[in-house]
């Protein structure tokens, strides 16, 4: 009893249907692109265009740029120093416990398409820097079109090696999941997923607020280094800026991209070292060593605030013991939950308006 | 208790007692239809009864993995259905399965078999649909009941709204078996694929069970979210087996095949026992000869139910509606706990409950702590609710194996059951009452969908771009991709490059598609009485309109709350209790302007055609009837948007001049319109197992506004020529079936069943909310100008849900079985039976008589349907 399909009736195609029916969110009615608009077409041939953005054309529609900032560098009211500014106490204290030398400190964070999520979301231009001794050095690869997301892919991964630690911003939670869903579409191996990786977001989230309204990156970076940003394109406007490149190949915002996602760099590295002298100067004054055996990025989710520092020293420690059993569970390398056990039971009595520890 | 088992174990043992020797005395069920016979003769229009079946077997078998062989035999399993072995048989095979045994024959056992045995034996994975949360929860209780007795160590998992985010990771990256439904595979795993990478890549089965819930417009969308799964599973390289279930319909191979897309095999020969089952057509007794007007379903569905209750006959009865379910267990309820302070011996169940609350009552089925259930359509599907005896239909379900699904619910172990199906005064009841035999004796009907279904097609393709990038020799659906994708291009969701096409926006298309209906969002209705804001209930978008309309009586388990305010953008609906002693029906007009024309062909002395048609509903007020005597006790008006649709439909017309000729005035042929486009539309439900509400029904004149009975109602506005070939404004009237006018005064001569019928005829004439509205002038003026006599039946459905075209196809069939349901029909002038309820004729009708013919609704709408009928050439019109 095989049935086979039943062929439908040629139909007659429903075409008022169709251009009555289907909404056209945000598109151009009656603009039928010819199929073959964008990259390359108009304006700047790719090498032009990576020379005006200040890079080279890695591969084809793949751009990279590098950007030094000589360091020490002031950055609102932080004068950020190189690698002395994150010295091994910090970076404990930051929850790297394995991690002796911010040499291998690499922060990272990326330009998407505006989704938050899902297959159909693609990060086009990949930030990344290191820190040395006296500078800060910001690669960039940016996208020109979908092809080139391999080679972007693996410039990434060889450039990135295999002994990294990752500092990010919200990280854990976007982009780290993103780049582990483009290598799965490119079928490449996820260069992040064997990293130690800090995410800054839950840290901040841990500190006083400082009037900052809420812990984005640009809050803090405003309210709590005193960055003033000037002319600088907000990051929501990242994903038009690579729709109109692709649309029509308009690169007028390009470089403003650039510029934000290097400032946001500067940020992410502004706010570990703050970050990690305030920790620092919590540990010290509780005398407290974090076990050496543990390693990577803390993952101590569902926590908010530390309730150590804002009082509830009671609350700490039971929604403590259930963040870190969590941690455990879910990530059995991540490590440093038990160094944030420690720290924040022994913060507990720490008073409520703790001045930070750093010199400003 | 595992339902796998329950047959093998329980059945087993109680068929050889039910069957041996005609058991009639001692079978409580076998008493009680004796009683019925007795008590009420004549009322049984028909009666089957189904012998109870033996089982038969097979050997378990030797290929099975060691711990399942040894966890089912644990359990004292040690044989498999014939069924079952042979399902076993055809997957080790490599074949696309469907099996379509009756309820209860143990089918969940033919797909666990070769999906645990493939889990223990090679880590294979399996990816389990059902349509609902609570069927796939039963399903992976089954299967951890089976897993804890083994001790096999399957990791199955359910994967809903439900699941927390915190396991969700682990289900993703660690289950061997996901339980999810379709809703969830749409808008949460396939656009996160990525995440779900280790379940794909050793996907090796594909369950699907309920697959006859899977046509019309739902089975357009799963057969479309299935062409996304298999662009997914091709990407991570795998391609697993399909298993599927299906109640008994007709052509359970066909519907499989057009929901895959391939040739599917299909197992219909069940092996399982089966206890004996009693059916019965009853048809109300006629209380008004002069009329032939019968008594309702719902006092004879009142009374069996009495009747079974009273013997201790656990008791379900299914209703239509939720406005039915509701005033059928107030009636149950006022016999049988008159003291609210008792644990409720009737309860009702339907959508809208909250979750705890359906979970509550869920549980004192099971527990038999409930003598009786009023239920919708809800319960038709396999939640387990225990054992009950007798299933009462309140009303024909719209098709055989919805029907048959229901009488399902009871006898489940293996004692005899009783299958009652109460016949309302509805023309499709009457049809069946009157044709038993394609009730009881037809193989079940066949159900379709169109995967090609070009809106739905278009949304999925938006789906499938964000999940995937398209390739230039890429397919999705029979349609060449191109000029599909260079739509979405122009829209700028997808953007092209080299021979790819890839997603561009910053949106989500799958949260702005719902597999369910077209429109989204369900209200929720707030309850403000005591100055509070609990949620009582949730209603869908499509019902809200006519549910939900301020000064509407909501009934939430047979208590009524009165509609305070209604919340339309932000979807909800405040309510306050009340104690008003009326229930509400909304009236609501229908407005249709023909878009395109796709096919047409002569039909007696006019023309029949199909094409794409703009619906405009409007709800413009509402009727309160009082309970008991349904007399009408007064309106009101309701202010809501309108409901607009694209669809597809199919239309008769017929010369104006012949028309003209035939009929003495127009309004009688206007009547004559009316009345075949109702019969019309029933005749069309019944061939194409949908319910006269997926099918919309109206006339039209082609130009004018005449049947618009609503003063707000716009005059159509296209203008232009009112020849109907020109696809100018035809502008329509006619009201559902829950608009019913009804008047005080006819309604004392009438039973109560006429109450819920339909009155379209009335309502042009009189009726109204505002009885000397704009509307009658319209009529008058239209009656003086241009009428261009038109029947509609379109799609309920926005977009379509491939009705039309088959009812094209049998366009001659539906105008010969309307024909001769009107001459069947032994009412004097008119019924809901066959051209719709006729309360009071319009003046002066009656008196009228030209030639041979004494004009009523009945002969007016046989007159047209003669008209249009293949013995009644096209004449030429006359100059
Ligand atoms: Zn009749």
């Amino acid at each position: 009893m095989i049935a086979t399909v039943r062929s439908t009736r040629p139909k007659v195609p429903g075409k008022a249907l169709l251009e009555a029916h289907v909404a056209v969110p945000g598109g151009v009615p009656g603009r039928v692109p010819d199929g073959h608009t964008s990259a390359g077409t108009s304006s700047d041939a790719p090498t032009a265009l990576a020379a005006r953005l200040g890079g080279t054309l890695l591969a084809p529609g793949l751009i990279r740029i590098d950007t030094r900032f000589a360091l020490p560098l002031q950055h609102g009211r932080l004068r950020l120093h190189g690698l002395s500014a994150l010295a091994t106490s910090h970076l404990h204290a930051l929850g790297l416990v394995r991690c002796d030398d911010a040499r291998s400190l690499v922060f990272f964070d990326t330009e998407t398409n505006g989704l938050a999520a899902g297959a159909g979301s693609i990060a086009w231009m990949i930030g990344a820097a290191r820190l040395t001794a006296d500078d800060f050095t910001v690669t960039q690869w940016m996208l020109l079109g979908y092809q080139a997301e391999r080679a972007m892919i693996d410039a990434f991964s060889s450039w990135l090696g295999d002994r990294a630690t990752l500092v990010s911003y919200n990280g854990r939670s976007f982009d780290a999941p993103l780049i582990a869903s483009r290598c799965a579409l490119n079928r490449r191996p996820d260069p992040l997923a064997p990293l130690c990786h800090l995410d800054l977001l839950p840290v901040a989230r841990r500190l006083p607020a400082r009037s900052a309204p809420d812990r984005r990156l640009s809050s803090i970076e405003r309210h709590w280094l005193g960055v003033q940003r000037t002319n600088d394109l907000p990051g929501s406007e990242a994903p038009g800026a690579w729709r109109d490149w692709l649309a029509r190949g308009a690169t007028a915002l390009l470089p403003g991209v650039l510029l934000h996602n290097r400032i946001d760099l500067l940020s992410l590295l502004a706010v570990g070292i703050y970050a990690g002298g305030y920790l620092a100067d919590l540990l010290a004054e509780q005398a407290y060593s974090p076990a050496p055996e543990v390693h990577g990025a803390p993952r101590v989710h569902g926590v908010h605030g530390v309730h150590g520092v804002h009082g509830a020293p009671g609350a700490s420690a039971q929604s403590l013991a259930a963040a870190t059993r969590h941690g455990r569970e879910v990530q059995p390398r991540s490590d440093t939950s038990i160094a944030w056990h420690r720290l924040f039971a022994t913060s507990a009595k720490r008073a409520r308006d703790a001045a930070p520890a750093l010199a400003l | 208790m595992l339902d796998l088992f329950a047959e093998e174990t329980d059945a087993a043992e109680h068929r050889t007692v039910a069957d041996s020797g005609s058991a009639s005395e001692a079978d409580p069920a076998q008493a009680f239809i004796a009683d019925l016979r007795r008590q009420f003769p004549g009322r049984i229009m028909a009666e089957r009864i189904e012998p109870a079946r033996l089982g038969r077997y097979a050997d378990l078998p030797d290929a099975c993995h060691p711990c399942l062989r040894e966890a089912l035999q644990r359990h004292g399993m040690t044989r498999l259905y014939s069924h079952q072995r042979e399902a076993w048989e055809r997957v080790t095979a490599g074949e696309d399965l469907v099996i379509a045994t009756p309820t209860a024959s143990g089918k969940s056992l033919c797909y666990n078999l070769p999906v645990l045995d493939a889990v223990l034996s090679r880590g294979a994975k399996a990816l389990y649909l059902f349509p609902t949360k609570a069927l796939a929860q039963d399903q992976v209780a089954e299967l951890l009941a089976l897993n804890k007795i083994g001790d096999l160590q399957v990791r199955a998992s359910t994967f809903d709204g439900d699941t927390p985010a915190d396991a969700r990771r682990a289900v993703r990256v660690h289950g061997d078996i996901v339980i999810t439904n379709p809703d969830m595979l749409h808008q949460s795993i396939l656009p996160h694929h990525t995440k779900w990478a280790q379940l794909f890549e050793n996907l090796a089965f594909v369950v699907i069970d309920e697959l006859h819930i899977y046509r019309g417009v739902f089975g357009a969308h799963v057969a479309n979210l299935l062409r996304r799964l298999r662009r997914i599973l091709t990407f991570y390289g795998a391609e697993p087996r399909f298993i599927t279930c299906s109640a008994t319909i007709g052509n359970p191979a066909g519907l499989a095949s057009e929901l895959l897309g391939a040739p599917v095999h299909a197992i219909t020969d069940s092996g399982a026992p089966m206890g004996a089952r009693h059916l019965l057509l009853w048809n109300p007794p006629v209380v008004n000869s002069a009329l032939a007007l019968r008594g309702s379903a719902r006092s004879q569905s009142c009374l069996i139910a009495r009747e079974a209750i009273e013997r201790g006959l656990k008791t379900i009865v299914f209703a239509n509606s939720r406005l039915e379910v509701e005033v059928l267990t107030k009636y149950l309820k006022d016999v049988f706990d008159p003291d609210p302070r008792k644990a409720a011996r009737i309860v009702a169940y339907r959508g809208g409950y909250l979750p705890t609350e359906r979970h509550a009552i869920e549980a004192n089925l099971r527990a038999g702590r409930v003598d009786a259930l009023v239920s919708t359509s809800a319960l038709e599907l396999g939640i387990d609710i225990g054992a009950l005896d007798v299933c009462i239909l309140n009303g024909y379900p719209g098709s055989v194996a919805s029907a048959r699904q229901r009488f399902g619910r009871a006898g489940r172990r293996g004692r005899s059951a009783v299958g009652i199906m109460v016949a309302s005064s509805q023309l499709i009841d009457q049809y069946v009452a009157t044709h038993p035999e394609f009730f009881l004796d037809a193989g079940a009907e066949q159900a379709h969908l169109d995967a090609e279904q070009m809106l739905v097609q278009m949304e999925h393709l938006r789906c499938a771009a964000f999940e995937l990038a398209f390739h230039d020799d890429d397919h999705f659906g029979e349609q060449a991709l191109a000029p599909r994708m260079n739509y979405l291009a122009s829209e700028a969701v997808v953007h092209r490059e080299g021979s790819h096409w890839h997603w561009i926006a910053d949106s989500y298309p799958a949260n702005s598609v719902s597999l369910r209906s077209v429109a989204d969002g369900n209200f929720t209705v707030i309850d403000t009485t005591s100055g509070g804001k609990a949620v009582i209930a949730e209603v869908d978008y499509s019902a809200a309109a006519m549910t939900l309309y301020e000064g509407a009586i909501y009934m939430v388990q047979s208590a009524p709350w009165q509609v305070e305010r209604l919340d339309w953008v932000g979807r909800k609906a405040f309510v306050r209790r009340t104690r008003v002693d009326y229930y509400t029906d909304a009236i609501d007009y229908t407005r249709l302007k023909v878009l395109d024309c796709f096919e047409q062909a002569s039909a007696g002395a006019g023309h029949c055609q199909h094409g794409e048609v703009h619906v405009v509903r409007r709800v413009s007020g509402y009727k309160k009837i009082r309970y008991y005597t349904h007399e009408n006790v007064g309106y009101g008006p309701v202010n809501l948007p309108d409901q607009e649709m694209h669809t597809f439909a199919l239309w008769w017309d017929l010369p104006v001049e012949l028309v003209d000729r035939e009929f003495p005035d127009r309004q009688l042929a206007i009547d004559g319109l009316i009345g075949a486009a109702y019969t019309l539309q029933h005749i069309a439900a019944l061939l194409s197992m949908n319910t006269a509400r997926d099918i919309g029904r109206a006339v039209g004149d082609g130009s004018g506004t005449w049947a618009s009975r609503s003063p707000r109602m716009p005059s159509a506005g296209a203008g232009g020529t009112p020849s109907l070939a020109s696809d100018s404004g035809a502008s329509v009237s006619g009201a559902s079936d829950s608009g019913a006018s009804v008047s005080g005064a006819s309604v004392s001569v009438t039973s109560a069943s006429v109450t819920s019928a339909s009155v379209t005829s009335a309502g042009v004439t009189s009726d109204s909310v505002t009885p000397d509205s704009a509307a009658t002038r319209d009529a008058q003026r239209a009656a003086a100008g241009q009428f261009q006599p038109t029947i509609f039946l379109y799609d309920n459905m926005p977009g379509g849900s491939g009705t039309t075209p088959p009812l094209y196809d049998r366009r001659e069939e539906l105008v010969n079985h309307a024909l001769s349901r009107i001459m069947e029909c032994d009412c004097p002038q008119g019924c809901p039976a066959c051209v719709g309820p006729v309360l009071s004729l319009p003046n002066g009708m009656q008196a009228r008589a030209t030639d041979q013919t004494h004009w009523n609704p009945r002969t007016a709408a046989r007159r047209i349907l003669e008209l249009l009928h293949s013995f009644n050439p096209a004449t030429p019109p006359a100059s």
